[in-house]
């Protein structure tokens, strides 16, 4: 039944991690409260992109964009809103550019105009957990079109024609690999069709959201793939840390089934699929295609060699085609407006759109959908509404495969081959801005310290170099590198990357090596002159007081935990240097600012 | 003993199991009663099953509290500030039996860091002053915040 009001409520993980299952028992209490239970409808959205402004909620008919929601809200929301036609202003979005005005309208808000959406087009704007009503935005009629009008080849002519490539980091060109696996010879016949869900990047959480926010767009486009290259059994693999991915996708997989969209025949014609979904244990590696496969069969996820790639031999020996969760996403829609309808969008050798993840030191933060090709400079300035903090210092694209870019980027196009040329990558999307207060020594070591400790630990190039790599960096900033260290991290980084046997180990080395390349003199400030400028290696810096501006209260004496602060309300307060184990706490409980965080080290004599 | 009647014994279904096993113990982790009976089950070897429970790291082979709390610890919540939060709830769980704090990698929910997960609960931007409420309802056995 049509209801008065609409209210779309994003569920996605970030907004119920922010509360949101909070905010909609509260609502549908001062709804019942107010008597107009039966004029609102209250759906539950996949992720609708800005979380850090969760939790989110739309009011349509009007399209009125609710941010930053408390459960205290509600009743004024109910109140004002749906029941006197008021606007609650103050939880509006406001475009700062205009003196903080206030945006009532969805479409108005900055951070979607930038924005070209096609993976993401209905997440957010329909219940995930209603094939109804992904039906009612053409959802199903690509896989009726396929069955009905095109063979197998026309598939994989109209992927090729659209430029699509692999959305999970490789960028390997989509329809190739749908060749190879129908080309492939099974000795029964039995093909088998993956969706790769175990994103594990850190920063990046693009297939979470699709999962969770429009699954049934994800099962089609998989359904197209296993048509055109022949494979009658699938599986989702998907990382137990998404447990609501995983529950809405067996939902759309139950309803895909009730309705016949999934099982022998289906839609009248000869094709016979079948998915299932498996679940990860936390384990990284499995994100790589052998890895994923061998978890599949129910072993360690360790890697294997290439050849023989799985499109030949692939689960239980036999052809295999894995994609990523955005890829498939992207198959329905080329498939209904056109292969040449996508690779309008885009670059000469990346067609199309991709979604990033953008976190750190931004404005909007959350999930973005933009043409191919964009530059750097405009995702973090338009999309993202410029830095929140600080000056622009790196941006690191591609988690812990990829690398960091600088402010000489700014204009660099962000495709697969532009950023692999720069000493980045594509991976699997995400993108952390950096402002001025973050040492990248410090965050190459962080990166490589993902790396390892995920590290399968069959090949010894990844196992053991990473680990020589780590002890180095560890070193340099804790103040105790020589020069020659940064040849040798050259020097072991190359061999990783050459010598491992899977994509973990041959990008591993890329955080610290685009570091080396772009930020060589912060290292080099941090072995020659034992100083870190960002103030982030704790044994490259040190507190000072003030004695001008000390007023002797001893509040940074008492806090202190090792005792180092000494003086009296007379003689002031000193910071004795060989004890102080830069905690910090001086310099937060000082009421006057005489507390000073510096670069590098003072020696006690110095003192 | 587990019911794992709805999957069938066979060894692609091993971490499914795994999962229920671990699930169904109220401390949270397998015991080498459950791997045995996983072994039992998949009629495998039990070195095999300890070899797959030993590589993932969701798997937990040594005891732990109802509540397993972990932080995540992958760069962009780091950046924010979640390797504070991790030793303050080094201090404030110290002495919690029912607790167990454990750091984990990237949980996808960057747009909400730094996030704290326990048991199957996602919080996002967390503070120490939230946490601090969190660890008190803890105490008193609820898993809310």
């Amino acid at each position: 039944m049509l209801k008065r009001i609409d209210v779309l409520l994003c569920f996605g993980s970030g907004c119920v991690s922010a509360g949101a299952k909070k905010i909609k028992e509260e609502l549908q209490n001062q709804v019942k409260a107010y008597d107009i239970d039966s004029e609102v409808n209250i759906i539950e959205t996949g992720c609708m992109g800005p979380c850090d402004q969760g939790p989110l909620m739309l009011v349509y008919p009007e399209g009125v964009f609710y941010k930053q929601l408390k459960p205290e809200d509600m009743k004024e929301v109910v109140e004002e809103h749906f029941v006197k036609g008021r606007v609650v202003e103050r939880l509006l979005m406001r475009d700062e550019s205009v003196a903080a005005k206030a945006i009532r309208n969805v479409e108005d808000v900055p951070f979607y105009q930038n924005q070209t959406k096609i993976a993401l087009k209905h997440c957010g704007y329909l219940d995930p957990e209603s094939l109804e009503e992904y039906v009612a935005v053409d959802g199903y009629s690509a896989l009726g079109k396929v069955l009905e009008q095109m063979s197998p080849d026309d598939v994989i002519k109209q992927i090729q024609v659209s430029g699509l490539r692999g959305r999970g980091g490789g960028g390997f060109p989509t329809h190739l690999k749908w060749k190879f696996a129908k080309a492939a010879k099974s000795d029964d016949g039995k093909k088998y069709m993956i969706c790769n869900g175990d994103e594990g990047d850190p920063g990046a959480f693009m297939d979470r959201s699709l999962l969770e926010g429009d699954p049934h767009k994800v099962l089609e486009g998989m359904m197209i793939a296993a048509y055109a290259v022949g494979a009658c059994e699938g599986f989702f693999y998907i990382r137990a840390e998404y447990p609501l991915a995983i529950q809405r996708i067996k939902l759309a997989i139950e309803n895909a089934k009730e309705y016949g969209l999934l099982g022998d025949n289906i839609l009248g014609s000869d094709f016979c699929f079948d998915v299932e979904v498996r679940t990860g244990a936390g384990a990284f590696v499995c994100g790589e295609e052998t890895a994923l496969i061998s978890s599949i069969e129910g072993k360690r996820g360790h890697p294997k060699p290439k050849p023989p790639f799985p499109a030949n031999k692939g689960l239980w020996g036999k052809p295999t085609n894995i994609n990523n969760v955005e890829t498939f996403a992207n198959v329905p829609p080329i498939i209904l407006k056109g292969g040449e309808w996508f690779a309008s969008m885009g670059t000469q050798k990346s067609k199309g759109t991709k979604v990033f993840a953008l976190t750190g030191d931004v404005k909007n933060t959350g999930l973005v959908e933009v043409p191919m090709g964009i530059t750097i400079g405009e995702l973090i300035g338009k999309v993202g509404g410029g830095m929140s903090s600080g000056q622009f210092k790196a941006v690191q694209l591609g988690g812990p495969s990829g690398g960091c870019l600088t402010k000489q980027h700014w204009d660099v196009p962000i495709d697969y081959d532009s950023l692999i040329a720069e000493g980045a990558m594509m991976g699997s999307g995400g993108v952390i801005v950096m402002n001025h207060e973050k040492c990248m020594v410090n965050v190459a070591k962080f990166f490589l310290e993902f790396s390892l400790e995920e590290s399968c630990g069959k090949c010894s190039p990844c196992r053991v170099g990473l680990k020589h790599m780590h002890n180095i960096l560890e070193k340099i900033t804790a103040g105790k590198g020589t020069m020659e260290d940064i040849t040798e991290l050259e020097k072991i980084g190359s061999v990783v990357k050459k010598t491992s046997l899977c994509g973990l180990g041959q990008t591993a080395p890329n955080p610290v090596l685009s570091t080396l390349k772009y930020f060589r003199n912060e290292y080099e400030e941090h072995i020659k002159e034992k100083k870190c400028s960002s103030l982030v290696c704790a044994d490259l810096l040190h507190f000072e007081i003030n004695k001008d501006k000390c007023v002797g209260c001893s509040l940074c004496a008492k806090k202190c935990p090792t005792g180092c602060i000494e003086g009296s309300k007379k003689e002031k307060f000193t910071i004795l240097q060989g004890e102080c184990v830069k905690c910090g706490n001086c310099l937060e409980v000082c009421p006057v600012g005489a507390v000073a965080k510096l670069p590098g080290i003072l020696s006690e004599d110095e003192e | 003993m587990t019911n794992f009647e709805k999957y069938l014994p066979k060894p692609e279904n091993i971490l499914q199991l795994l999962h229920l096993a671990q699930d169904a113990n109220p401390l949270q982790y397998l015991s080498k009663d459950a791997l045995m009976e996983v072994a039992e089950f998949l009629k495998m070897p039990y070195n095999q099953v300890y070899s797959v429970a030993s590589f993932y790291s969701m798997f937990s082979l040594k005891l732990r509290g109802k509540f397993v709390i972990k932080v995540c610890l992958s760069p962009h919540c780091v950046v924010q500030g979640s390797d504070n939060l991790f030793d303050y709830l080094k201090k404030a769980t110290k002495k919690m039996d029912e607790v167990s704090l454990e750091a984990c990698q990237c949980l996808g929910v960057c747009g909400n860091a730094p996030v704290v997960l326990v048991n199957d609960k996602v919080y996002g931007n967390m503070t120490q002053e939230k946490l601090a409420g969190l660890v008190q309802n803890l105490k008193e056995g609820e898993n809310v915040l």
